[in-house]
């Protein structure tokens, strides 16, 4: 019985943490526009495949192929979502509205996108992070390496961001920002900048998760299309939207949800339970778990 | 005036004979789809762009409406008609489910709660097998006849202009009028409509209601003219078309749910020339975003200047009550 | 005799007590001014009495009747009718629609009047029509603006706008929230005329308002907040003068001195 919530509670820790650093990109929007992005889960999608063209179709190293494609999707954030889209809309002081259904198409258009230069068969992702078939076994529970991965990334994500919020100028700057435009911007801090840096840093970590998904998924258009990404926008609405660090735990709190009530309901229903848990938070504690950072 | 009568009667006159024209049944069939996913932008335009209460799962509606009919009919023997009414009223049933959230949430916390709305529906049409038949569909919908005539594509086609006729002048008296006033007042400010004496949730209940039964109503006919159904036909990204549909449209504009859906739909037929084969649904859905992007109030109003420009403005600029 | 009565009406956000056990009446076809330092509470206490606010504790009575945390739309149905610090229009709404939408509940007609466009719903149209019409000419807005968005109005107009929206209610109880703010002289000159001819017609207001010369200029009774709290009241002369009241407008050492 112990082994069973140890075992459960492990496999569904590490999903849940990747549903968190979606989250986290979620919050890094957030926090500095105050609008959601419904291409937000294409940035995993794009992630993967960048990564996956870098390293297996170019034979790339592995930390420049990482390093590359988390770099073109924070670029593809700041150019395309930021410069075109949310500029015109912005623009012309288009409401939230808009912006939901301009990101929604985006999305779609990126999935076919991605049909047309990648192809519509999902690639297998290499065993970079171990193989399924050896995992870890410590006394009857298994561990898959790749969930130590997950958990290594997280942490050293948590670890670096939090660096950057509280020691950085930048990151107070983006802080101030974030807080107050007007009075950001009497500061003399330029808030157009941090607005791209915060477009960057939502788009780059996405694909961070997205790269680290694509074991489980593949690299396949299932990352983008899928409900990844809603769970994505539940771990940052549970943790608070306005929290970074309280989507981790939005995520892990799904993640679990999930493995326990496959166990002890049914897996078909697996997915209904995370999406009345999002709604049971977004009626009764809309404002989350956490409070501001 | 005269001149303006002649250009609606041109328009008719098109929309009539383009079964005739066109004779390729399988195209009056897709032009049949496209007016069904009309009927559905049609509700959209009147609860998100004239109420102001976001919806990304009406998808959702329009399953409820298909297997509602499908199956009062293939179960309980119900007559087609009374399957169409099962399948709006049930649907409004739902929409009142779906509409509380909103007395609280607005923006994207209810878009949130939309999409997790349609989702839950679709997991359930999925998994409850023993109602549904859960991935495999339900297959032998009987058809629509009248007269002991079957219903072929044409007459489907006929029946729907019909359909979105009467649709489109009910939502044209609901939006002119008092009604369709306190819609407008609630979405631009909520706050300020209630302190003008509106209760908004009575409207929000409404638009919800209205853009449901819509919903309803088209997943019927859709569950009719197709013989079958399966849940493939109402995920996520059905919802996304219809509200894509809608905005392409024109959201704030009465018309744009019934130029918006064909548009969609069409689109992707225009670049499926050879040597594009892999190209045409990328070109299509870029198309869609670019118009999004830089036309906010969508296609209908310039529709509606070519019309004016063609056949004359109308007489009364704009004419409060007068119908 | 009071229209309105609050009884220990405490309104506090969080640990801010915004209002703090305010006993307020306000007599019957009179115009009562609601003045005090910026932060006093005035705007919240409008927010409670039109249920825009949920009051902590305390009561509400109106014409006689508990009203405490009625929904908006019911005080506004009710007879309070009220206006914003910043305004708040339609973005969307022509200047005569935005009025109509006040007039909602007169028109005593439902979905399928109009659905089918009947007899009943049309003579309703024209009689509301009507009406806003009339009360958009005591705002002082002609034909001209009608059909115009109501955004698009110069300042003074908007405010007016406003003030024709809220009257649309038929209220019993006119709230106005700093109406001059903002406002030019000609503009100033013409409010005065309205809140005037306002009372006039035996429409009770509560005016919350920075400009003194407008407050002396109109009300008849006058209550001082500071510190979400009653620090005196009276005729406006007297609150004027009275010590307390301009050390807290001046700060204790101004005053002093």
């Amino acid at each position: 019985m112990l082994q069973m919530v140890l075992q459960n509670s492990i496999s569904g820790m590490a999903m849940g943490l990747l549903y968190g650093v979606i989250g986290i990109g979620v919050c890094l929007f957030w926090q500095t526009t105050g609008l959601i992005n419904f291409a937000h889960i294409s940035s995993a999608m794009l992630g993967a495949y960048f990564f996956y063209t870098f390293h297996v179709m170019w034979n790339l190293p592995i930390v420049i192929a990482f390093v590359l494609a988390v770099a073109l999707v924070a670029l593809y954030g700041i150019l395309i979502l930021r410069g075109v889209v949310y500029r015109q809309i912005m623009g012309r002081k288009g409401g939230r509205l808009e912006f939901i259904v301009a990101t929604m198409m985006l999305n779609i258009f990126l999935l076919n996108l991605t049909i047309v230069l990648w192809g519509g068969v999902p690639y297998p992702f290499p065993n970079i992070f171990g193989s399924p078939m050896n995992p870890l076994r410590i006394g009857g529970i298994t561990i898959q390496h790749h969930s130590l991965w997950v958990l290594g990334f997280t942490v050293a994500l948590v670890i670096g961001l939090n660096y950057f919020f509280k020691r950085t100028l930048t990151g107070k700057a983006l802080r101030a920002t974030a807080q107050n435009k007007d009075t950001a911007s009497l500061m003399g801090i330029g808030v157009e900048k941090m607005t791209a840096l915060s477009f960057a840093m939502s788009t780059g970590v996405t694909a961070i998760a997205g790269i680290l998904l694509a074991p489980i998924y593949f690299v396949s258009v299932e990352l983008g299309g899928g409900i990844i990404g809603i769970k994505g926008f539940a771990s940052a609405v549970i943790g608070g939207l306005t929290n970074p660090f309280g989507a981790l735990v939005g995520g892990l709190l799904i993640g679990l949800t999930e493995n326990f009530s496959v166990f002890y309901i049914s897996s078909s229903y697996r997915d209904v339970i995370t999406f009345v848990l999002l709604v049971f938070f977004l009626i009764a504690r809309p404002q989350g778990l956490f409070k501001k950072m | 005036m005269q001149r303006r009568k002649i250009g609606f009667l041109i328009i008719a006159l098109l929309v009539v004979l383009y079964p005739l024209v066109i004779g390729d049944s399988y195209k009056v069939y897709i032009m049949n789809r496209s007016l069904i996913h009309a009927i559905i932008a049609m509700g959209l335009v009147t609860q998100v762009g004239f109420a102001g209460q976001i919806s990304l799962g009406h998808a959702a509606f329009y399953g409820i409406g298909a297997y509602t009919t499908s199956l009062t009919v293939l179960k309980l023997g119900f007559p087609i008609g009374l399957g169409f009414l099962a399948a709006i009223l049930m649907c409004v049933i739902f929409s009142v489910f779906l509409s509380v959230p909103s007395f609280k949430l607005s923006g994207f916390f209810l878009s949130l709660t939309t999409i997790a709305f349609g989702h839950i529906v679709w997991v359930i049409i999925v998994n409850w097998q023993s109602l549904t038949n859960g991935p495999l569909g339900v297959f032998g919908i009987p058809g629509l006849k009248l007269f002991g005539i079957k219903f072929n594509n044409t007459h489907y086609y006929y029946l729907l202009v019909a359909t979105i006729a009467l649709l489109y002048l009910f939502i044209k008296r609901i939006t002119n009028s008092f009604i369709g006033r306190a819609f407008m007042a609630m979405r631009d400010d909520e706050l300020a409509a209630e302190c003008s004496g509106i209760n908004t949730r009575n409207f929000k209940l409404l638009a919800f209601g209205i853009s449901a039964g819509f919903a309803g109503l088209a997943g019927a006919f859709y569950a009719h003219l197709s013989g079958f159904i399966s849940p493939e036909s109402f995920v996520f990204a059905e919802s996304t078309k219809f509200v894509g549909m809608a905005v392409t449209g024109g959201l704030r504009h009465l018309l744009g749910g019934i130029i918006g859906a064909p548009i969609v739909t069409f689109l992707p037929e225009l670049f499926r020339f050879p040597g594009w084969e892999t190209y045409y649904m990328m070109a299509a859905t870029f198309i869609i975003l670019m118009i999004v992007v830089f036309m906010p109030d969508g296609l209908a109003p310039l529709f509606e200047k070519g019309f004016n420009k063609i056949f004359g403005e109308r007489d009364d600029v704009k004419g409060g009550s007068s119908e | 005799m009071n229209i309105l009565e609050t009884k220990g009406l405490t309104k506090s956000f969080g640990g801010v007590t915004a209002n703090s056990d305010l006993d307020i009446n306000i007599e019957k076809g009179s115009i009562t001014g609601l003045i005090g330092p910026n932060g006093s509470g005035k705007t919240t206490f409008i927010n409670v009495v039109s249920g825009v606010h949920k009051a902590t504790s305390g009561r509400v009575i109106f014409n006689g009747q508990d009203i405490t945390n009625f929904d908006k739309h019911k005080i506004a149905r009710a007879g309070i009718a009220r206006t914003f610090q910043t305004i708040r229009l339609f973005e969307r709404l022509s200047v005569l629609e935005t009025v109509l939408v006040a007039r909602h509940a007169s028109f005593g007609a439902k979905i399928w009047d109009a659905v089918f466009s009947t007899p009943k719903l049309k003579m309703a149209n024209a009689r509301e029509e009507a009406r806003a019409k009339e009360l958009l000419e005591i705002v002082g807005l002609g034909k001209q603006h009608y059909h115009q968005m109501g955004n698009s109005l110069p300042y003074g107009y908007r405010r007016s706008l406003e003030i024709a929206r809220a009257l649309a209610l038929e209220p019993s109880l006119l709230l106005l929230d700093e109406p001059a703010a903002g406002m030019n002289r000609e503009e100033f000159n013409f409010l005065q005329d309205i809140i005037l001819n306002v009372k006039q017609q035996g429409i009770t207001i509560l005016l919350v308002e920075h400009t003194m010369e407008l407050v002396e200029a109109v009300v008849d009774h006058c209550v001082v907040l500071n510190y979400g709290q009653k620090l005196t009241e009276g005729p406006f002369c007297d609150c004027e003068s009275d010590p307390r009241v301009i050390e807290a407008y001046l700060g204790k050492e101004e005053a002093e001195c």
